[in-house]
C-alpha cells in the first residue's frame, strides 16, 4: 500500500518531534512542578499523539495515550499533584511511547513489551485516583464549601423559565427540611442501551425517594437517547450527598458521579454566563455542527451527477479540440484550469458514491462464528482494511460471492480441529478477509490456512463431468487445474446440499465479479491453503478502455478484458472446422471478426489484420477490427430497454469528439 | 469464599460464557437454569447471593421469572441480560424489581463491575 | 380532451400523445447498433445522452423512397427513457375528443394493431398511433422469443 507508506512516514515523523518536545517538557516541567503551562502543552502533544496513532490503528499506543492524557487532564485542572511518583511515570511513559515508535518504524505494530506494561500500570494509577478521587469527592460535598467546575457546568442548560421554578422548588424543600441537589453522571464509553441505564438511575433515585424535579436531557430526549455520556438531575431528598453518590455509583457502567447541593447563586451565575458566551459562539458552533452534517443521497442522483459529470468532461474535450486548432496562447492556462478542475470533480463526485468495505464485511463475522459452529471447526476470523472505499453498486454486488468463498474455506479448506492438530497446525483456523487499494482498483482476499486444493480431485471430477477429457487434463498446468473450479458446471452436482451452505459454485463468483468489470484468481498449497483474490476497479462508472474502428464505426473494449493486440498476416489465420484460429505462444486462440458480427461484409485487400486479444474467463479470444486508435478513459452509459437485446453491448460511451462508441461485452463472443 | 451466583439463560453457550466469566473473578456459581420457571425453583431452593436472568426464555420469561423471585425474596439481587434492542423490556425488568442490567454481548469486565457494583 | 403532437412521415399526417413529447431536435448524426432490432435506428448524442432512435416507417411499414432523409426527431420520454423518433417535420400541437376519433377501416394489420383512430380535422387526416403501445409490443415478443 503505498498510499499507508506515505502516511506511515509522516506520522513517525511528528511523532518523534513530539516525543523529542515531550522529553524537553518534562526536564522543565520537574524542575518546576506547578507550571500549568508546561502540563497544558504536554497535554496537547499526548492529544496528538493519541489522534495520530488512532489514526494509523495503532491501538496500544492510542490507548496508552489516551490514558495518560486522562491523568494529564487531572493535573492540568488541579485534580491531582504532581508528586516525584507521577513525575517518574511521565518519563517511563516517553520513553516507552519512543520505544514504541522505534518498533512501528521498523515494521512493527508498536505493540512492544514494555508499552503494553505501561498501559497496565496507567490503568492502575487510574483506578487508585478515581478511588481517591470519589473520598475526596465525598468529603468535599459533606463539607459543602468547595465548588467544582464540573458542578456548576450543571447549570449551563437551563433556561430562565426553568430556573423559576427550580428556584421555586428550592424554596419549598427548604421550607419542609428536605435537601435539593444536583447530581451529575458519567456513563462508561460506549454504554449501551442507554436509555435503560438511564432508565436503571432514575428508577434507582424513585427507589430511594428522591423527587426528581429537573433532568438534562430532558426525559423526552432520553427516551431518544439523544444523549452523550453525561445525565444531570436536580432532586429533592431527605437522604445525605454521600448516600446518594454511593447509590447511584452502584449502578453498573455508571463511571462517576458528582453530586452538590442546588445553588441559586451558582444558577444565576452560570445562565448569565450562558447568555453572555451565546453570542460569541453561535458561529462556533455552527461551524461544529456543519463539520459534523451529512445527508442522506438518493443514488440516483448521485447518477444522474455523474451524468453531467461525464459531459461536461465531453465539453472540455470538445473545447480543448476546438481552440488546439486556432493556437491561442492566452487560453491556455485557463484551460489547463478547467482541465485540472473537472478532474477534481471528477474524482469528488467518484467518491460520493464511495463506501467503505465494512458495509459489507460487518455481516460475516457472524457468519463464521455460526458456519464454524455448526461444522464444528474453529475459524480466527481476521478482518482487515474494512475502511477501503470502493463503488456502492460494486459493494451492493460483492457480498454475495465473499459468503460463497467464506463458506468454502470454512467447509473444505479449514480442517477439523483433530485433523489440524495431527497435522501440527494450530488447532484453529485462520481466516482472512482484507480488502485494499491497489493501482486503480480495490483487491479482496479470502485467504485460509486450511488444507487447500486438492489437484487430483478436481481433475477426476472435471473429466466425470466432461469438462475436458483425460488427455487434455494431463497437458495441464497446476494453474490451469486450479482454474477448473471456476468452470460452469463443475460444482453443480454438489446443488442440492446447497441448502447446508456447501458446494457453492466458483463460477457464479467468477461470473458476478467479471460482471463487475473485475477478475478473480486463486492461489493454493497442499495443507498450507488457499486464497482467492478478487480485483475490482473502484468505480463502475468510468472504464479504462480500447478504442478500435469497425466500418467507421468506434467501438471500445475495456481494457480489463484485452490481453494484447496483434498484427496478423492473411496467412497467419487457419480455418480449422469451420472456426478461423492462430497459434499466439504455441496456444491455438479461436477468431471472431467484428465486421462478421455485425454483418457489414469483410473488408477488401487488407494485408495485415488487428487482432485484439481479449480473455474470457480462462480462454483467449482473437477479435479483429478495422483499425486501434488508442486508450482512453470512458464513462460508461446505458443504452436503455430497447436495446437491451443486443448482447454484444455492455453500454456506450460518448467520446470527446462527440461520437458514440459502443462497448463490446466479450464474454458475448463465446 | 466467592459470591454465589445463579445463572438463567436458556443458551447454553451464554451459560457456559458467564460462568467462565463468573469463575474467573472468583464467583460461585452455584446453579444454572434454562428457563423462567426453572430460575424460580432453582432459586428457592439455592437461595444465592446474585440472579443472571436471561429476558427471553421458553416457558416463562425472565420478567415473570424476577417477579416471582421478588415475591419469594423481596432483597434477591437480579441483574438482567439483555441483548441490544430490548431496551423497553429491561426497563420492564427493572421495574418488576431487577437491580441492574448488562449488555450482550458481554464484556467479563462490565460484567463484573455490575455484580461488584450490587455487593 | 387529449393534447396530441401531429408531425409528418412522408405525406401522411400522425399524431402522438403530447405527454411523452420532450423536445424536437434537428437531425443529427446516427451511430449505428449491429444486431438491435428492426425498427432501431441506431444512437445519437443528445446533449452528453446516448438516446436510442427509432424509425416508425419500419413499424408501420411505410415505404420509403431510397434516399429518404428525415428532418427530425422527436425526442420522448417513457418510463424514465429517452427515446427518440424519426420525423420528417413536426406540424402542430391539437387538442381531440378521443370520442371523436374514427375508427380505422385498413387492411393492414401494422395500422389496426398500432392506431387509436384517426383523427379529422378541417381537410386533415391524422392517425393517431398508440406509440407506448407498440413499443412495449415490440419488448414482450423478444420476451416470447427468449
Amino acid at each position: 500500500m503505498p498510499d499507508m507508506d506515505v502516511y506511515l512516514t509522516v506520522f513517525l515523523e511528528e511523532a518523534k518531534e513530539n516525543i523529542q518536545e515531550l522529553n524537553d517538557l518534562l526536564l522543565e516541567l520537574e524542575k518546576d512542578k506547578g507550571n500549568l503551562e508546561i502540563i497544558n502543552s504536554i497535554f496537547r502533544i499526548i492529544h496528538t499523539l493519541k489522534g495520530m496513532a488512532g489514526t494509523m490503528e495503532f491501538d496500544v499506543l492510542a490507548q496508552v495515550s489516551h490514558k495518560l492524557e486522562s491523568i494529564l487532564d487531572l493535573l492540568r485542572t488541579n485534580k491531582i499533584k504532581l508528586n516525584q511518583d507521577l513525575m517518574n511515570l511521565l518519563f517511563k511513559c516517553a520513553d516507552s511511547i519512543e520505544e514504541s515508535l522505534n518498533d512501528i518504524a521498523s515494521g512493527g505494530k508498536g505493540e512492544t513489551f514494555n508499552i503494553k506494561r505501561l498501559e497496565v500500570e496507567l490503568d492502575n494509577y487510574l483506578v487508585t485516583l478515581k478511588d481517591k478521587e470519589t473520598e475526596y469527592k465525598k468529603i468535599a460535598k459533606t463539607e459543602s464549601t468547595i465548588i467544582n467546575g464540573r458542578i456548576k457546568d450543571c447549570y449551563n442548560n437551563i433556561n430562565e423559565e426553568t430556573m423559576n421554578i427550580l428556584k421555586h422548588v428550592y424554596q419549598k424543600a427548604q421550607e419542609k427540611g428536605l435537601n435539593f441537589y444536583f447530581l451529575k453522571i458519567f456513563l462508561l464509553e460506549n454504554v449501551q442501551l442507554k436509555q435503560a441505564r438511564a432508565y436503571a438511575i432514575y428508577h434507582r433515585l424513585e427507589e430511594l425517594g428522591c423527587e426528581i424535579v429537573y433532568t438534562y436531557p430532558s426525559v423526552e430526549e432520553i427516551e431518544k437517547e439523544n444523549f452523550d455520556r453525561e445525565l444531570v438531575f436536580g432532586i429533592v431528598t431527605s437522604k445525605s450527598i454521600g448516600e446518594i453518590a454511593e447509590a447511584i455509583n452502584k449502578i453498573a457502567e455508571v463511571q462517576s458521579v458528582y453530586v452538590d447541593e442546588f445553588s441559586e447563586s451558582l444558577m444565576e451565575e452560570a445562565i448569565l454566563e450562558k447568555e453572555k458566551q451565546q453570542e460569541e459562539n453561535i458561529e462556533n458552533n455552527e461551524k461544529e455542527v456543519k463539520l459534523l452534517k451529512t445527508i442522506r443521497v438518493d443514488i440516483n442522483k448521485l447518477d444522474e451527477l455523474m451524468n453531467l459529470m461525464a459531459e461536461l468532461v465531453i465539453a472540455r474535450s470538445r473545447i480543448v479540440e476546438t481552440l488546439s486548432k486556432y493556437n491561442l496562447k492566452e487560453v491556455d492556462e485557463s484551460l489547463s484550469q478547467l482541465s485540472r478542475i473537472t478532474l477534481d470533480l471528477q474524482n469528488i463526485v467518484m467518491k460520493l458514491r464511495m463506501v467503505p468495505v465494512s458495509f459489507v464485511f460487518n455481516r460475516f463475522p457472524r457468519l463464521v462464528r455460526d458456519l464454524s459452529q455448526e461444522l464444528g471447526k474453529k475459524v480466527n476470523f481476521i478482518i482487515r482494511g474494512e475502511d477501503t472505499e470502493l463503488d456502492r453498486t460494486v459493494a451492493d454486488e460483492i457480498g454475495d460471492p465473499l459468503v460463497h468463498l467464506i463458506r468454502n474455506s470454512i467447509d473444505h479448506g479449514i480442517e477439523k480441529p483433530h485433523e489440524r492438530i495431527a497435522k501440527g497446525k494450530p488447532e484453529a483456523g485462520t481466516l482472512i478477509l482484507s480488502a485494499r487499494h491497489e493501482g486503480n482498483g480495490v483487491i479482496i482476499e479470502v485467504e485460509d490456512d486450511g488444507r487447500g486444493m486438492n489437484k487430483e480431485e478436481i481433475l477426476r471430477k472435471a473429466i466425470e463431468k466432461g469438462l475436458i477429457s483425460s488427455s487434455e487434463a494431463s497437458k495441464l498446468s497446476d494453474e490451469e487445474i486450479y482454474n477448473l473450479v471456476f468452470l460452469p458446471g463443475f460444482s453443480t452436482k454438489t446443488v442440492s446440499t446447497e441448502v447446508s451452505g456447501r458446494g457453492i459454485g466458483m463460477d457464479v463468483v467468477k461470473a458476478t465479479v467479471e460482471n463487475l468489470k473485475g477478475t478473480v484468481s486463486l492461489e493454493t498449497k497442499k495443507d498450507r491453503g488457499t486464497k482467492v483474490t478478487i480485483r475490482l476497479p473502484l468505480t463502475l462508472a468510468i472504464i479504462e478502455a480500447l478504442l478500435v474502428t469497425v466500418d467507421n464505426d468506434v467501438y471500445a473494449i475495456p481494457i480489463a478484458n484485452i490481453d494484447t493486440t496483434q498484427r496478423l498476416a492473411d496467412g497467419e489465420l487457419k480455418v480449422v472446422e469451420d472456426r478461423e484460429v492462430f497459434l499466439l505462444r504455441g496456444e491455438i486462440i479461436p477468431v471472431v471478426r467484428l465486421r462478421d458480427l455485425f454483418g457489414y461484409g469483410r473488408k477488401q485487400g487488407l494485408i495485415k489484420e488487428n487482432i485484439v486479444i481479449v480473455r474470457i474467463g480462462n480462454k483467449k479470444h482473437g477479435v479483429v477490427v478495422d483499425k486501434l486508435l488508442g486508450q482512453d478513459d470512458i464513462v460508461i452509459k446505458s443504452l436503455g430497454s430497447l436495446l437491451s437485446d443486443v448482447k454484444e453491448f455492455s453500454g456506450g460511451a460518448i467520446l470527446g469528439d462527440g461520437r458514440i462508441a459502443l462497448i463490446l461485452d466479450v464474454a458475448s463472443l463465446m | 469464599m466467592g459470591r454465589r451466583v445463579l445463572i438463567v439463560d436458556d443458551a447454553a453457550f451464554m451459560r457456559m460464557m458467564l460462568r467462565d466469566i463468573l469463575t474467573k473473578a472468583n464467583y460461585e456459581v452455584v446453579g444454572e437454569a434454562a428457563n423462567g420457571q426453572e430460575a424460580v425453583d432453582r432459586y428457592k431452593e439455592l437461595r444465592p447471593d446474585f440472579v443472571t436472568m436471561d429476558i427471553t426464555m421458553p416457558v416463562k420469561d425472565g420478567i415473570q421469572a424476577i417477579r416471582e423471585i421478588k415475591q419469594i425474596d423481596p432483597n434477591a439481587k437480579i441483574i438482567v441480560c439483555s441483548a441490544m434492542g430490548q431496551q423497553a423490556m429491561v426497563i420492564e425488568a427493572i421495574q418488576a424489581g431487577a437491580k441492574d442490567f448488562i449488555v450482550k454481548p458481554f464484556q467479563p469486565s462490565r460484567v463484573i463491575e455490575a455484580l461488584q457494583k450490587l455487593e | 380532451m387529449e393534447d396530441v403532437l401531429s408531425f409528418k412521415i412522408l405525406d401522411q399526417e400522425y399524431a402522438i400523445s403530447i405527454e411523452n413529447i420532450e423536445s424536437v431536435v434537428d437531425i443529427t448524426e446516427i451511430t449505428r447498433v449491429p444486431n438491435a432490432r428492426y425498427f432501431i435506428e441506431g444512437l445519437i448524442n443528445l446533449r452528453g445522452r446516448i438516446v436510442p432512435i427509432i424509425d416508425l416507417a419500419k413499424i408501420l411499414q411505410i415505404k420509403l423512397p431510397e434516399n429518404h432523409k428525415y428532418g427530425n426527431i422527436l425526442v420522448l420520454k417513457i418510463n424514465d427513457e429517452e427515446i427518440g423518433m424519426l420525423v420528417d417535420e413536426v406540424e402542430n400541437v391539437l387538442t381531440i375528443d378521443p370520442a371523436k376519433l374514427e375508427k380505422i377501416q385498413s387492411k393492414k394489420d401494422v395500422y389496426s394493431e398500432n392506431v387509436k383512430g384517426i383523427i379529422k380535422i378541417a381537410n386533415r387526416l391524422i392517425v393517431y398511433i398508440d406509440l407506448i403501445g407498440i413499443l412495449e409490443k415490440e419488448l414482450q415478443k423478444e420476451l416470447k422469443k427468449q
